[in-house]
């Protein structure tokens, strides 16, 4: 039987991914994403295979997810100033244009799609053993379904960066307080991912 | 020889460890990224040559494990753990070999084939080596995935920056059959790692007598927890030989059983691939350059028949052995399907891809034989078939580069102007149609006696279908290497060194493993005893 914080996260599992679907603007995109990645929390959050976990599961997945999403605002809000418009094309070419944003989005986004070494990654394994584990069976199929629904979208953003070419502005700067601020969001992705137990075993 | 060395942590991070330096390295040096990469992407060839050496089957693998732990964390009424766990054994070793073998040549066909972002390239060129041995070389599920997934991404980069005109369709392609099979595969393992943590299993393994207190991420638990947790793993009562042996209930309700193993069986069957399910193989050969389709043709299906058995026949043998027809039926539809597809193909891109489904149908033929000729057959064509896909695709793509097509209709007459690469193609294709002498025929001829033992009409088949692709092949081959070379073809230089060494390193191991099978069914002797002495068991054998 579902339970209310199980019946939200599918809910906003859903929501969220029918939202990235075909999103054209930056803005929307962030929003969808942030969606998803609620109900993933919200399913960490209700699960009691993870409880012996204490908060560590849905709390790793919520900072791991509030610095990429932070990362990715300072990234998508510098190249949409940029381009002077928050199109989802505005992201073309960056590997030509600014190869240091294109690596770190590369992180991000990588680390949003739950892909390895990255907290994603790690977060996304936590979730869908608690979900097995608790035999929570239609939560554990929206999961995956909502990944597989969204990888494509977040794969697009890699797309765009690396495989195309941009027809305005040759080159793009940052400035260094936004640049640290990016690679320290993109880093901490990466060190989550390589050392779980830094956080979990402090809140375990 | 190699007291104290982690050989296996060795072999998996020095390729990382090469991406790393290449990081250092102005991207206007090609020439420096060049050498660097090829010379560190041969040094694990070096090192997997001396583990083949070392590796000692009767001891199955002992002295070669690496395990350190990497995260616990308290879960449920237990405790989940995973641990970097690295292993190897007869299943891995070759695999492991050929992997050094087609990433040092491709690493040199990438010389010649690769033409922009030279830097990108070569780090995620070895980023991807290091994958492909942690994925042979892991001994925990979450290992496995994570390498899994990481190769997953750096391929769609490789295919979707240096592809043909259609890559970013290709891509999509690939990313969207090895999505499913990701989300396939992790359903299973999370099913699989999760079915622990429920509090009624979690009393049923600690009834065991191994006690695990912990709900671990690692192969060797997964197993053990699957074949002995509250069960009577006996062996044959010769007292009372009526009475009926071999393993009771695991405490997993067959249901779930059945459920994992589906899941896993089907998100590898769709990264070997199979028929219906291989158009994204096709694409992925028609867009990459050479030296990644080298990769898909060495290391891919490899992959996933690695995986199915590592997962599905070692984990679940009583369900592979009732599916076994199943996995005939599969087999069969790969080569029948792909020797016919070969005849039509105008391209000789589509030649490689159909002819690898096709000699991946021999492999899957093998695994359904599910005995020891069969199984270690079907490993054995596994390693052939990535020798002979790698040579064919590499010669295709010098003929290309001199040519500038790919198609059949506007080739001919080859062998006049270049008799030693269209030499080294008829090898390829008579080793790939299993002419005496050559790795192919090895492969085929232990397979078809895993047959001829368990279902014979299946070996006829299979016999017919080898015919079918060796006649396509043959044709292929009479067409575009003899009759007159149509103008320009006939001032076409032949084979530069650095073409030339690594086909004829290449060609090398074929015919080694051709006249010398031994070298490489010695080494894989044990690695299947587990899966057999199960089916003895079970059948009183």
């Amino acid at each position: 039987m579902l339970q209310l914080p199980e019946l939200l996260a599918i809910l906003l599992l859903l929501a969220g991914t029918i939202m990235m679907r075909g999103q054209q603007k930056m803005g929307g995109f962030l929003l969808s994403s942030l969606a998803v990645h609620g109900g993933n929390v919200l399913a960490a959050a209700g699960s009691s295979a993870g409880a012996g976990a204490g908060s560590a599961v849905w709390s790793f997945y919520l900072v791991g997810a509030a610095l990429m999403h932070l990362g990715l605002y300072v990234a998508m809000n510098k190249v949409a100033r940029a381009a002077r418009h928050d199109g989802m094309t505005a992201l073309a070419g960056m590997y030509y244009r600014s190869p240091h944003i294109a690596v770190a989005l590369m992180f991000l986004v990588l680390s949003l799609s739950g892909m390895p070494l990255s907290a994603g990654f790690i977060g996304k394994w936590l979730v869908l053993t608690a979900a097995a584990g608790d035999g929570q069976y239609v939560l554990l199929l929206v999961l995956l379904a909502s990944w597989l629904g969204t990888l494509s979208c977040y794969f697009s953003i890699l797309r765009s960066i690396w495989m195309r070419s941009y027809e305005g502005i040759e080159y793009m700067r940052i400035t260094p307080l936004s640049s640290i601020l990016l690679w320290l969001c993109a880093g901490a992705g990466v060190l989550l991912g390589l050392y779980p137990n830094a956080w979990l075993s402090l809140f375990a | 020889m190699l007291t104290g060395l982690p050989i296996l942590t060795v072999i998996l991070f020095t390729p990382a460890l090469g991406a790393l330096l290449l990081l250092s390295v102005p991207s206007y040096r090609v020439v420096w990224l060049r050498y660097i990469a090829a010379a560190i992407s041969a040094l694990p060839l070096l090192l997997s040559m001396v583990l083949f050496i070392s590796y000692q089957p009767g001891r199955g693998g002992e002295g070669f494990n690496e395990r350190l732990p990497w995260f616990r964390l308290p879960w449920g009424h237990t405790e989940l753990q995973f641990d970097y766990h690295l292993a190897v054994d007869g299943l891995s070793l070759p695999l492991v070999v050929l992997a050094a073998l087609v990433f040092a040549i491709s690493a040199a066909a990438s010389f010649i084939h690769i033409k922009k972002r030279w830097k990108t390239y070569y780090v995620l060129f070895l980023v991807l080596q290091t994958c492909s041995f942690g994925l042979l070389l892991s001994r925990d599920v979450f290992m496995f995935v994570l390498f899994m997934e990481t190769a997953f991404v750096v391929i769609y980069m490789l295919l979707g920056i240096w592809g043909g005109e259609r890559k970013e369709e290709a891509s999509r392609a690939y990313l969207n059959y090895s999505a499913v099979s990701s989300a396939l595969l992790l359903l299973g393992l999370a099913l699989l790692l999760g079915w622990g943590s429920a509090p009624g299993n979690h009393a049923a393994l600690l009834e065991d007598a191994s006690s695990q207190e912990t709900l671990s991420g690692s192969y060797d638990a997964l197993y053990s927890k699957l074949h002995s947790a509250g069960e009577v793993w006996e062996a044959p009562d010769l007292l009372s030989p009526d009475e009926p042996v071999g393993p009771t209930d695991s405490g997993m309700a067959d249901g779930l059983k059945w459920l994992i193993y589906a899941l896993l069986a089907a998100g590898f069957l769709l990264r070997l691939p199979v028929v219906p399910f291989h158009t994204w193989l096709l694409q992925f050969y028609r867009q990459a350059p050479p030296p990644v389709s080298m990769l898909a043709a060495g290391i891919m299906v490899q992959a996933g028949v690695y995986g199915l058995l590592r997962f599905v026949f070692m984990l679940f043998p009583e369900q592979s052995a009732a599916c076994s027809a199943l996995w005939v039926f599969a087999g069969l539809l790969n080569l029948l399907y792909g020797a016919l597809s070969i005849t039509a193909q105008t391209d000789l891109r589509h030649v490689a891809g159909y002819s690898m489904l096709s000699q991946s149908g021999v492999v899957l033929l093998g695994l359904a034989a599910m005995n020891e000729w069969g199984l270690t057959g079907g490993l054995f064509h596994l390693v052939s078939i990535g020798l002979v896909g790698s040579l064919m695709v590499l010669i295709f793509g010098s003929y290309y580069e001199r040519t500038g097509t790919y198609d059949i209709g506007q080739l001919s007459g080859l062998a006049r102007p270049m008799p030693y690469m269209s030499g080294l193609l008829m090898a390829a294709m008579l080793a790939a149609v299993a002419m005496p002498g050559l790795s192919g025929f090895s492969g085929t001829l232990t397979v078809l006696l895993g047959l001829f033992e368990t279902m014979k009409g299946a070996a006829v088949a299979t016999m017919l279908g080898l015919l079918l692709a060796g006649v396509a092949l043959l044709r292929v081959v009479l067409n575009i290497t003899f009759g007159p070379a149509r103008g320009s073809l006939a001032s076409l230089q032949d084979a530069r060194l650095s073409e030339a060494v690594p086909m004829i390193v290449l060609l090398a191991f074929i015919i080694l493993l051709g006249i010398y099978p031994s070298v490489l069914l010695d080494q894989m002797t044990h690695s299947f005893s587990s899966l057999l002495s199960w089916l003895n068991i079970r059948t009183g054998g």
